[in-house]
């Protein structure tokens, strides 16, 4: 029996602790697209996603309305484009990714995942042709997301690519500095990228999965972090005991939103995300869990533990409450997404170096995080390479969203609005050069999976 | 304090005729008022609720401080105003009289409390 404790606590956290469900996002196969001509191409993209998402944001408002708890974003991820546009006989796929940016308009989304490239063994011509064409793409677009895969546990590093990739987000970061390089924000270089993700700028619907599938992603920082301020002095097994129950609730509702939304839009359920996912507005902050553990400032020793501890708990109590789980599922450590995050590196407890500590137990990796203009595309590279043998040894998803933001100095503040947020100019040790060991090139060889020590 | 306590026996888990997809789907409902206290609060949340055949199971209400609490359980077997129209309805009400007014399904608490 429901009780009024029961429904004082769930407006509590609606209304006080900013409990949302992230995004519902819809990711449609473009596989029956493909076209040798290009045109031809981008009509059947275009009238596939705008007829399979006709009905997406206005089924999202009124489960929104009707549950009564908010609905951030709907989204649209779909087929990798450098898979599905390689049969296009064209020498860049800058107008396809600027059919998708109108499609996403057309159906009203947020944003539209899948301008992406899975390079992780080696390239294929449309992989080459995609990847040039990203910087072109994301200036010249609004809501259009890419990603690449450039490792993975089974594959190694595509260093090649790594290298490559530095120079991708050097020059989106160009192309788009009227506006503080954020084109940058909407690019992310992946190691193990999973292939059912629903949060941008990372997603794009693998080769897989269903011809159109429901992933929903939830969130709920504030929440976790009001259950832990009962608990003053409580040691980790209750800390873990209440982050759980409350990953349990929160995902629970991301569950009713996605089945309900499965069957009014008759697509079916895929995979609930679950995820903590900060914003920058006061009470919804994934470092701010940590120092309610006992950490005077994120970033202090034990912040790994902590966040460690944080996202194992968040997926053992998410896992029961939903049928099925996938995509990122932990805690997320963007930087200028989260006001914890972004106050903890304005006062210098937060480096860089200890974000890439934390990206060995956090759900992603090294995330919006706005770093100086004279930031080399090697050192960013030797960045991604870092961040990349990180999740291919530990056989766990790891990506890079960095923004070298051009003419910013380290004491600049950059400020993107809405949940892109702001971000002070993080320091980067690129006093000492990785020039020569990100021109090698070549692979490095996938890791040995026994003698784990 | 259980819906029990307030007297009532069991929810009812009646359906209704969702316009929105042509099918028949369960509805229950939840209202929850919060604001300052005046007289009428009550009455013209229910005439709402009346005035579009939304039946009443329960109503828990109490005054903390000069603030007016209630959270009132109602089905909507009967009702063919579409769930979104009664929100807003509500909601305009409470504008008027200057509190507010929440209706939500009652799904997003028993999947939430319930396992």
């Amino acid at each position: 029996m429901i009780t009024i404790e029961d429904i004082l606590e769930t407006n509590r956290m609606i209304t006080v602790n900013k409990l949302d469900v992230r995004t519902i996002t819809m990711g449609i196969s473009l596989r029956d697209c493909a076209h040798p001509n290009l045109r031809d191409f981008c009509r059947n993209v275009y009238d596939k996603i705008t007829k399979s998402a006709e009905f997406l944001v206005k089924t999202g408002e009124e489960i929104e309305a009707e549950y009564g708890v908010p609905i951030i974003n709907k989204r649209i991820s779909v087929t990798p484009i450098a898979i599905v546009a390689e049969s296009c006989k064209a020498e860049s796929y800058v107008p396809i990714a600027e059919t998708l940016d109108r499609a996403a308009k057309e159906v009203g989304v947020n944003f539209i995942g899948g301008f992406s490239a899975l390079v992780e063994k080696g390239y294929t011509a449309g992989d080459r042709i995609l990847i040039e064409s990203i910087p072109q793409a994301l200036a010249s677009t609004d809501l259009v997301c890419s990603s690449i895969n450039l490792a993975s546990t089974k594959a190694g590093i595509n260093m090649d690519c790594v290298r490559e990739a530095g120079e991708v987000i050097k020059r989106t970061a160009e192309l788009t500095r009227d506006k503080q390089a954020i084109g940058c924000a909407k690019l992310v270089i992946f190691a193990n990228a999973p292939e059912d993700n629903p949060f941008m700028a990372g997603a794009f619907h693998g080769v897989s999965e269903p011809d159109k599938v429901i992933n929903v992603g939830v969130s709920g920082p504030g929440v976790v972090k009001h259950a832990l301020e009962d608990l003053k002095g409580a040691n980790f097994t209750e800390i873990a005991e209440a982050i759980k129950k409350t990953a349990f609730k929160i995902t629970r509702v991301g569950q009713l939103v996605a089945q309900e939304a499965s069957r009014r839009l008759g697509v079916p359920f895929g995979i609930i995300d679950l995820s903590l996912a900060p914003t920058p507005a006061v009470g919804d902050s994934v470092a701010r869990i940590l120092e309610e553990m006992g950490l005077e400032a994120c970033g202090a020793p034990g912040t790994t533990a902590a966040l460690a501890l944080l996202n194992d708990a968040v997926k053992k109590g998410g896992l029961m409450a939903s049928s099925h789980v996938g995509g990122l599922s932990g805690a997320f450590i963007p930087v200028s997404e989260d006001e914890g995050m972004i106050h903890a590196v304005s006062q210098g407890s937060l480096s860089i170096e200890k974000l890439e500590a934390m990206t060995c137990v956090c759900s992603v990796g090294l995330d919006m995080i706005a770093v100086a203009g004279d930031v080399s595309a090697a050192t960013l590279s030797g960045i991604i390479a870092d961040e990349a043998a990180i999740g291919v040894v530990n056989n766990k998803t790891t990506a890079v969203r960095l923004i070298p933001v051009p003419n910013a100095k380290v004491g600049d503040v950059v400020e993107y609005g809405g949940l892109l947020g702001y971000c002070p100019i993080v320091p980067v040790k690129n006093q000492w050069s990785s020039e020569a060991f990100i021109a090698r090139g070549g692979r490095i060889p996938a890791p040995v999976r026994s003698l784990t020590n | 304090m259980t819906v029990g306590h307030l007297g009532l026996k069991k929810f009812f888990c009646l359906e209704i005729f969702c316009y929105n997809r042509r099918e028949v789907i369960e509805m229950k409902l939840i209202v929850t008022v919060v604001g300052r206290d005046r007289i009428g609060i009550i009455a013209s949340v229910t005439k709402i609720l009346a005035d579009n055949n939304v039946n009443i199971l329960s109503i828990n209400q109490n005054i903390l401080d000069g603030f007016f609490n209630m959270i009132l359980f109602a089905e909507a077997s009967e009702s063919k105003i579409r769930l979104v129209d009664l929100q807003q309805k509500l909601r305009e009400q409470g504008e008027a009289i200057g509190v507010e007014i929440k209706t939500q399904h009652q799904d997003i608490f028993d999947v939430m409390h319930k396992i």
